[in-house]
């Protein structure tokens, strides 16, 4: 059995409960319940034949009080880094967040999700931004927990990205 | 603050610029201070500490007055984001949750151990309501409440990863989720061992949540994880320890190089089995012995109540029972009422008197009411028993029924035979009657009884009784035939005298022989041979026990005495001297045949004889010539006989022994001058 630590990083109220309840149940809430400490879901993906589990560490977002356990990063194999389209700073903590985990695991598979994807009227996430961490070689998606648009597609090109690692 | 012109401004200014100097900067500044309350407040901010420590060391006053305001803070503040406070608390709720959990749960267990203490069966009645509110069966409450303490799953984590390397579990509480649990569990160590900056992070040693509990061992790469319901030992933590040891040095690289591939931890699982303990309350302990007491009383009371309830119903149903069974009892009603029971019913009156029964169970016949109305049961031993008590047969007369038939058989006096058949049609139960086989008389001519012989048959007993007397070669057969004749049961002869066959004693003519009660009597004449030869045969016949010849004559003793008789009727008369002058041959002759018979017969009666002859002489003349001549005149007699045959040993002699009277008359002399002759018998002459 192959199974992977996956972490959700991300600010606040991005989505990353969202986006784990609908990847692994398929549903959607529009009340906001803050995570605390850690929730832990688990999925298991398919890819090439080989079964992966994934066992998502959803971590509570990080804030001007809350700051990502770097305890909880330990042990992890891939990341999903998740921002808020609608709120620009979300990328820098996003960032922020992607420097630590570099500095406590060290280079893992990650991927960015841009969040929120289904309220583009408000979107203030600057698209040359998100270009420009496309040219660094980042793999970014813009989902959307609500419609459940990219969910799915994210969680698949993180897996396959972790199983190119075993 | 004054209102004035702006003209008159400047010089005011400088009247107070003047006056006030060098304060009046400071002034300005306060003044700001005073009027911004940014500034104010950065102020009030400096000291605001400060004066809250010295307003604090006062006393309470501003506690108190903070209270509603902090309060109103507190509660807003949870009102806009509940999120920010829980976020705050969150720390300090886990800990006190786990405080006020183990409390409670210790509490609880305490009262349970109080249930368990105080109530025996109240216990059982409780898992019951329990099993039938919670809908758990039953067996599974008692397990869960009997058991001290079980291992429902251990979880091997990998300590870097939170990831689960190996799980067990009861096969009946299979969750989906241990591979989230143990990340969670080692999200949550993570979390302990950061917020309480602990050194190591064994400080997360258990986790417990109501009946539940989660032990966890950490070795340097594994996390040892079990979920036990109820009061493990402690010997169950060494355990964990044990196995995570164990664990962690056979597994050392594998757990070193792990990154998501738990295939090489399935061989784990043989050493975790061990960790997989239960342990179940043997004894309930801690009773006290009051208590205990009070239950065994209780319990003694009740069982001696229900068993003596149950002993008296036992007992009265088998009183029925005993009733219903016994012939001539049909029971038609029982009614119970307490202790006591009424029994109605029909009752033959030849049945069993039912206080016999009573007699034989303990049930108090006071309590015990039969109420039986008679009839005639049709039930064969009473139609039989009613039988015998009617016909009373005399012994030897079989009766036996045959359905509704009676067959009477056997012997009986004619009188018995009439009784019997008047009698027999008024049985109940009986309609017919053969009696067939059924007879008044015995047949007896076979026996052939001699005259003497009477035989007397009584055939209600059987018995055939003979008297008289009979031949004993009849008694002896009849004896051995009497008992073979049908009917005849006993045989009496002992009243029978044997009559003994007189002719076997070979009686003369002259002899009449009767026996009479074992004496036998001779009459008439016999010889002395033949009664010789009786005498000494009698013995030999039973029949005889006595002879009786006092009537028989002895012919040959009868003639031996005629004999004599004739001898001494005899005399030899003598003249004066020892001669006679008549011719004598004849008499002499006559003399020495007699004494001859005589010696002949005495001898043959074999008895002694002696023939005296005596001489006499008379009274002329000297004495002692006299006496002399008497000797010589019985001499000369005796040398006649003895010539004539006689032997001298029979003999004997005598002379005179008294003097003769004067005679008066020569007849008289004559007479005297004679010799006499005596015999004795038997016994000789005393000389
Ligand atoms: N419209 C829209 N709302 C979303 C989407 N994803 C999440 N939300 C909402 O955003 C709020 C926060 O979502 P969560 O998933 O709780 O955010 P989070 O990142 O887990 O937040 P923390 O746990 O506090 O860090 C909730 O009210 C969601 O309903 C989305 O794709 N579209
Ligand atoms: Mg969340």
């Amino acid at each position: 059995m192959i199974k992977m630590k996956v972490c959700m990083l991300g600010a606040f109220a991005v989505g990353k409960t969202s986006l784990v309840q609908q990847y692994v149940n398929s549903i959607f809430s529009e009340k906001y319940q803050t995570t605390l400490g850690v929730k832990i879901d688990k999925k298991s993906v398919s890819i090439n034949d080989q079964t992966l589990e994934l066992i998502l560490w959803d971590l509570a977002g990080e804030d001007e009080f809350i700051e990502v356990r770097s305890s909880y990063l330990r042990g992890s194999s891939g990341v999903i880094l998740v921002a808020d389209g609608t709120r620009a700073e979300t990328l820098d903590i996003a960032l922020m967040l992607k420097q630590k985990v570099d500095r406590e695991v060290g280079e893992i598979p990650f991927i960015l999700l841009v969040n929120k994807a289904d309220l583009a009227d408000n979107w203030t996430i600057d698209q040359t931004r998100l270009e420009q961490l496309k040219q660094d070689g980042w793999f970014i998606m813009l989902t959307s927990a609500k419609d459940s648009a990219n969910v799915e597609d994210a969680y698949l090109a993180l897996a396959t990205k972790l199983q190119q690692t075993l | 603050m004054n209102e004035t012109r702006p003209t008159e401004l400047s010089e005011f200014d400088e009247l107070r610029r003047l006056l006030v100097g060098p304060n009046i900067e400071k002034l300005e500044q306060l003044a700001e201070k005073l009027d911004s309350p940014e500034k104010l407040s950065h102020e009030i901010g400096g000291i605001l500490p400060q004066a809250m420590k010295i307003s604090a060391q006062q006393g309470d006053r501003l506690s108190e007055a903070m209270i509603p305001t902090v309060e109103e803070i507190v509660r807003l503040s949870i009102k806009r984001d509940i999120n920010k406070f829980a976020n705050a608390l969150f720390p300090v709720i886990g800990p006190a949750i786990r405080k006020s959990i183990s409390e409670t749960f210790r509490q609880m267990m305490q009262s349970l151990n109080q249930v368990l203490e105080y109530g025996l069966s109240w216990q059982g009645i409780k898992w019951r309501l329990e099993s039938i509110r919670t809908g758990i069966p039953f067996a599974q409450i008692v397990l869960l409440h009997s058991l001290q303490f079980r291992v429902e799953q251990a979880f091997l984590i990998h300590r870097n990863t939170g990831l689960l390397l190996s799980h067990l579990e009861l096969p009946e509480n299979q969750s989906q989720n241990a591979d989230m649990v143990s990340s969670m569990l080692s999200a949550i160590g993570d979390f302990v061992g950061d917020s309480f900056d602990v050194k190591n992070r064994q400080a997360l040693d258990s986790i417990q949540v109501g009946d539940f509990s989660i032990w966890i061992e950490q070795s340097p790469d594994a996390i040892l994880a079990v979920a036990i319901r109820g009061d493990a030992p402690a010997s169950l933590r060494a355990n964990l320890q044990q196995a995570l040891e164990d664990i962690q040095s056979q597994f050392e690289p594998e757990l070193n190089s792990f990154r998501s591939d738990t295939a090489p931890f399935e061989a784990c699982r043989d050493v975790l089995q061990p960790c997989m303990q239960s342990g179940y309350i043997t004894k309930q302990e801690g009773i006290p012995l009051k208590t205990k007491l009070i239950w065994l009383v209780i319990f003694i009371l009740l069982a001696y109540w229900a068993i003596s309830e149950l002993y008296l119903s036992m007992q009265q149903r088998d009183y029925i029972a005993l009733l219903e069974r016994e012939p001539g009892y049909v029971i038609t009603q029982v009614k119970y009422n307490g202790d006591s029971m009424t029994i109605r019913g029909l009752r033959d009156p030849l049945s069993r008197n039912p206080q016999n029964y009573i007699a034989l169970t303990t049930l108090n016949t006071d309590n015990i009411q039969l109420l039986f109305e008679p009839y005639h049961s049709l039930d064969r031993p009473f139609i039989e028993q009613r039988m015998q008590q009617i016909l009373q047969p005399p012994q030897y007369v079989k009766l036996e029924i045959k359905g509704s038939l009676l067959k009477i058989s056997g012997y009986a006096s004619p009188q018995q035979v009439t009784r019997l058949l008047t009698m027999a049609p008024l049985i109940s139960g009986i309609d017919q009657i053969d009696s067939s086989q059924l007879s008044d008389r015995i047949d007896l001519s076979e026996l052939n009884p001699p005259p003497g012989v009477k035989l007397a048959l009584d055939l209600d007993k059987g018995h055939l009784q003979a008297t008289g007397s009979a031949l004993q070669d009849w008694i002896e057969r009849t004896r051995a035939k009497a008992l073979s004749i049908e009917g005849i049961r006993s045989y009496d002869d002992s009243q029978l005298t044997s009559a003994f066959d007189l002719t076997l004693l070979n009686a003369p003519a002259s002899v009449t022989l009767s026996l009479q009660n074992g004496i036998l009597s001779a009459r008439g004449q016999a010889s002395d041979g033949w009664i010789k030869t009786l005498q000494s045969s009698i013995a030999s016949y039973t029949a005889i026990r006595q002879l009786d010849t006092t009537q028989l004559i002895n012919i040959d003793t009868e003639k031996l005495q005629q004999q004599i008789q004739l001898l001494e009727k005899e005399m030899v008369f003598f003249d004066a001297a020892a001669s006679y002058n008549y011719d004598a041959s004849d008499l002499f002759n006559h003399l020495a045949s007699l004494a001859k018979k005589i010696v002949l017969l005495a001898e043959q009666l074999e008895k002694p004889v002696e023939i005296m002859i005596q001489g006499h002489s008379d009274s002329m003349g000297n004495f002692q010539n006299n006496v002399f001549l008497s000797i010589e005149r019985a001499e000369y007699v005796a040398q006649h006989l003895v010539n004539s045959g006689i032997s001298p040993r029979h003999l004997q002699i005598k002379g005179l022994e008294a003097p003769v009277e004067k005679e008066k008359s020569l007849a008289e002399q004559r007479y005297n001058r004679r010799v006499s002759f005596s015999v004795s018998i038997g016994k000789p002459f005393q000389n």
